[in-house]
């Protein structure tokens, strides 16, 4: 009898504590043959000839009939880095790869993606000099339909690549009206399991391999009123490794906070300066929306954004920095800045409050719906209109289809991409 | 909290079985087939009566899902089982959270395997709809779900029942529309499962409390529709329920 | 405690009602990764006092309901670096506690409810916080009646922050006092 009790007990607390773990961890990506001596760079008009709309002629049941190929970069000092992505719809897949030359071949290699899900494998490609190589390394690339074949394998977690894909050349990407290409909390949410925790620096120099042309950053205060960067309003474990630190992020000092606390993935907290330097030295992001997350002083948070700006200006560098104003809080603070409708900034709030502080962007939750009118109306008072934080397959393609939205922030900026790029 | 999953679902099995197995080799018990006090023990009844049970469920939603806004708001739970032949009844559920309710039905059919044991087989059609039009929401949904299910009930004493449900969840079809746009999706697909431990059993005078702890492991759960998450993975969301047989 | 024979229900009458508290206190281990800075040398306490107030209602029949509130100290750790300083965390839950016994003198305990967590940091200056998580309890007890209204109990008991990903085990020496009775 007494063993049945004990029993009920330990399944019920068997069957509460099972959580799966779910990870994605990025694949081992090392290639020999990618990393061979003769392999070279590939030449600027190599990558920009091959950006376009590709359709899936062998693994479209894995991502989808069509996807969109696009080059980014991430600098470290004199090195700079670029990044082949591959955007996908189905599963909200992607891409990013590497790409070299090798004799008179182009190989690509680098891994996938599903942000549904947490799927990810080894992909590795090549494109001979009679599929396309040969005309996208000649000075003049000239590029038409089926004129590229990339064709490769793509592997299941750590697995050697052992299944076929390949993507056929069909026309360019879209360049009509522009849309900018906001990602959320620095590039993606530490939710999705992606390869940096969430507004991190390394998320930030990610962001741009995920079809971002501008980042959300959170912006937080501590105790002794550091601009930091951090989403929630406690230390909880959905975001930092267990330390034994709990409660509000502003009870701490930002020395107790650099000293203790890491990051999902390990990394320190950003200040908003390290965010901004970042952004401007190590990435071609050219909008940043500080999204204030507290009701205390813009003083900080505005000093920085005039910074960078003027760094940025002096660089040659198109860079938008904006305050994102969400709450009457922070709007009634932001009215406390000397000259603050000079000052950039997002507002959520209606489009009357907009025209009061002279924001530059007004920005609507998604959840109610495309508002036409509205966004016609700032557009005609010469402003921006983005819509956050959009995630939902169908919702995006309609958003971008049928709506006149100057910019989307979403935590698929992946999947924007692709809808975006995909319009005729 | 590191285990292996699958290692845990077996052991799970493991203790469930070892808990009923005694069961089998146990003195007789007296079986109260005229009374009727619970709502979850697989059990044929005996007329055809309304049988109710009124109380509440707090479903935790993952932090994948909530994030920090860690939703605890319990949903209202009203049970009703009705028989309808011989071994069959019918089985209805309304949630209720206001802004969000699930509305269940399906039929069971109960069989005895000895004076401690017996089971039931059944398949429930669910609703749900959700309206959402306040501040940054114009928002509403619904979508049917299905739910087969299988219970084994193992009777402790002569009214102490233990009940172990286990059903799938399958996702029918999905509505939503959010200022004007639409978008609708039918599909047939298994969202996930649940697996649950119930105890009805007398609690003052001659009321019966149902006590109920569920695990529900879903890629989809119907009270987070608010959220428009795109998650295709299978999350946990540990469930606790208290009713109060009417 | 043992299975109060006179309670239960007669045939279409209602049985005694009581309510009973319970006090306790004793020693608790942490159990779960107690998790420190991977940047700075620490030391980790997992042992620390523990103390348990408990008010049940004891019906006519076995379950019985109550509430439960205490004060334990999860763990604590010393940081050994360049600068030094400590981590305590300390937890008071808030429970709703079913109980059945199993037999005379034996009971479980188990329910749910949520913890008030506070982190008090003392490095670089001090900092106390404060967090609510999600969790449950069980315990086990064997109880030696004293008297009628007094016994006297040995527990041991698992506590769960499920938020904070918290879990103890504490054994404690317990106090019941039968305090009203109708």
């Amino acid at each position: 009898m007494i063993l049945r009790y004990c029993f009920i007990l330990c399944l019920s607390m068997a069957l509460f504590s099972c959580r799966k773990e779910l990870e994605a961890p990025v694949p081992d990506t090392d290639w020999p043959l990618f990393d061979s001596p003769g392999a070279n760079p590939m030449p600027k008009q190599s990558r920009e000839a091959m950006e376009g709309i590709y359709k899936v002629t062998d693994g479209a049941s894995v991502f989808g009939e069509q996807v969109v190929l696009k080059w980014s970069y991430v600098a470290e000092g004199l090195d700079t880095t670029y990044y082949l992505s591959v955007f996908c719809s189905k599963d909200i897949a992607y891409f990013t790869v590497e790409g070299k030359v090798l004799g008179d071949s182009i190989l690509l290699n680098g891994y996938w993606r599903k942000l549904t899900n947490t799927q990810t494998g080894i992909a590795r490609f090549s494109i001979g000099a009679n599929n396309g190589a040969k005309q996208l390394l000649s000075p003049l690339p000239e590029i038409g339909k089926d004129s590229i074949v990339i064709s490769g394998m793509f592997g299941n977690g750590q697995d050697s690549p052992s299944n076929k894909l390949v993507l056929t050349y069909q026309r360019p990407v879209y360049k009509g009206t522009p849309l900018e290409i906001l990602a959320h909390r620095s590039g993606g949410r530490t939710s999705d399991h992606m390869p940096y925790s969430e507004n991190s620096i390394g998320m930030i120099k990610y962001a741009s391999q995920l079809g971002a042309t501008g980042i959300e950053l959170d912006v937080r205060l501590t105790r002794d009123g550091v601009p930091i960067l951090y989403h929630d309003n406690t230390l909880n474990l959905r975001l930092i490794q267990k330390n034994g630190l709990v409660g509000a992020i502003e009870d701490y000092s930002y020395a107790q906070l650099n000293s203790l606390v890491s990051l999902i993935d390990g990394e320190k907290i950003p200040t908003l300066r390290q965010a901004l330097e970042t952004v401007l030295n190590n990435t071609n992001l050219h909008f940043v929306w500080l999204d204030t997350k507290h009701d205390d002083s813009l003083t900080s948070m505005r000093n920085l954004q005039a910074e960078y700006l003027q760094k940025a200006k002096a660089m040659g560098r198109s860079l938008e920095i904006v305050i994102g104003l969400p709450g009457e809080d922070q709007l009634a603070k932001f009215k406390e800045l000397p000259n603050y409708d000079s000052i950039p900034s997002a507002c959520e709030l209606s489009p009357e409050d907009v025209v009061d502080i002279n924001a530059q962007v007004w920005a609507p939750r998604w959840t109610l719906g495309l508002q036409n009118d509205l966004v016609k109306q700032v557009q005609a008072e010469g402003r921006r209109a983005f819509v956050w934080t959009l995630d939902v397959p169908d919702y995006i393609s309609q958003f971008i289809n049928e709506g006149y939205f100057n910019g989307i922030l979403s935590n698929y900026p992946s999947l924007v991409a692709y809808y975006y790029y995909v319009k005729e | 909290m590191s285990y292996n999953f699958k290692f845990r679902l077996v052991c799970q099995l493991v203790v469930l079985a070892v808990f009923f197995l005694p069961g089998l080799v146990s003195g007789q018990i007296k079986t109260d087939s005229t009374s009727q006090s619970y709502l979850y023990f697989p059990y044929p009844m005996q007329a055809k009566k309304w049988h109710s049970s009124i109380g509440f469920s707090l479903t935790l939603w993952p932090q994948d899902i909530s994030e920090e806004a860690q939703v605890r708001a319990p949903a209202g739970d009203y049970h009703v089982i009705r028989k309808i032949d011989k071994g069959f009844y019918l089985d209805g559920q309304l949630i209720f959270q206001v802004v969000q309710n699930h509305l269940s039905i399906g039929p069971r059919w109960a069989h005895v395997i000895n004076n401690r044991f017996s089971f039931s087989l059944g398949d429930d059609i669910g609703w749900w709809f959700g309206v959402l039009k306040v501040g940054d929401f114009n928002t509403t949904a619904n979508g049917w779900l299905n739910y087969p299910n299988i219970s084994l009930g193992y009777r402790v004493k002569e009214q102490l029942l233990v009940t172990w449900k286990t059903e799938a969840i399958v996702n029918l079809s999905y509505h939503s529309s959010v200022g004007g746009l639409e978008v609708s999706k039918s599909h047939n697909t298994l969202s996930g499962w649940s697996t649950g431990i119930y105890l009805e059993q007398p609690f003052y005078k001659k009321k019966n409390l149902t006590l109920g702890l569920r695990a529900i492991y879903s890629n989809f759960y119907w009270q987070t529709w608010s959220l428009f998450e795109t998650f295709d993975r299978q999350l946990f969301y540990p469930e606790i329920t208290v009713g109060f047989i009417l | 405690m043992a299975q109060d024979k006179s309670g239960i229900e007669a045939e279409g009458k209602r049985g005694i009602y009581s309510l009973n508290v319970f006090a306790g206190g004793g020693v608790s281990f942490y159990l779960a990764n107690p998790g420190t800075p991977s940047d700075v040398k620490s030391q980790v306490s997992r042992i620390h006092p523990t103390g348990t107030l408990r008010v049940m209602w004891y019906p006519d029949h076995l379950l019985k309901v109550g509430l439960e509130t205490g004060i334990t100290n999860f763990y604590s750790y010393k940081i050994q670096d360049s600068i030094s300083g400590n981590v305590v965390v300390q937890a008071v839950p808030l429970l709703l506690v079913f109980s059945m016994p199993i037999t005379k003198r034996i009971n479980i305990f188990a329910g749910p409810g949520g913890y008030f967590i506070t982190s008090k940091l003392d490095y670089e200056g001090q900092t106390k916080s404060k967090t609510f998580s999600v969790g449950w309890m069980a315990a086990g007890s064997y109880e030696y009646p004293i008297n009628d209204k007094v016994g006297l109990a040995g527990e041991i008991k698992l506590l769960n922050a499920f938020e904070t990903k918290d879990v103890s085990m504490s054994l404690q020496i317990q106090l019941r006092w039968k305090f009203m009775e109708w």
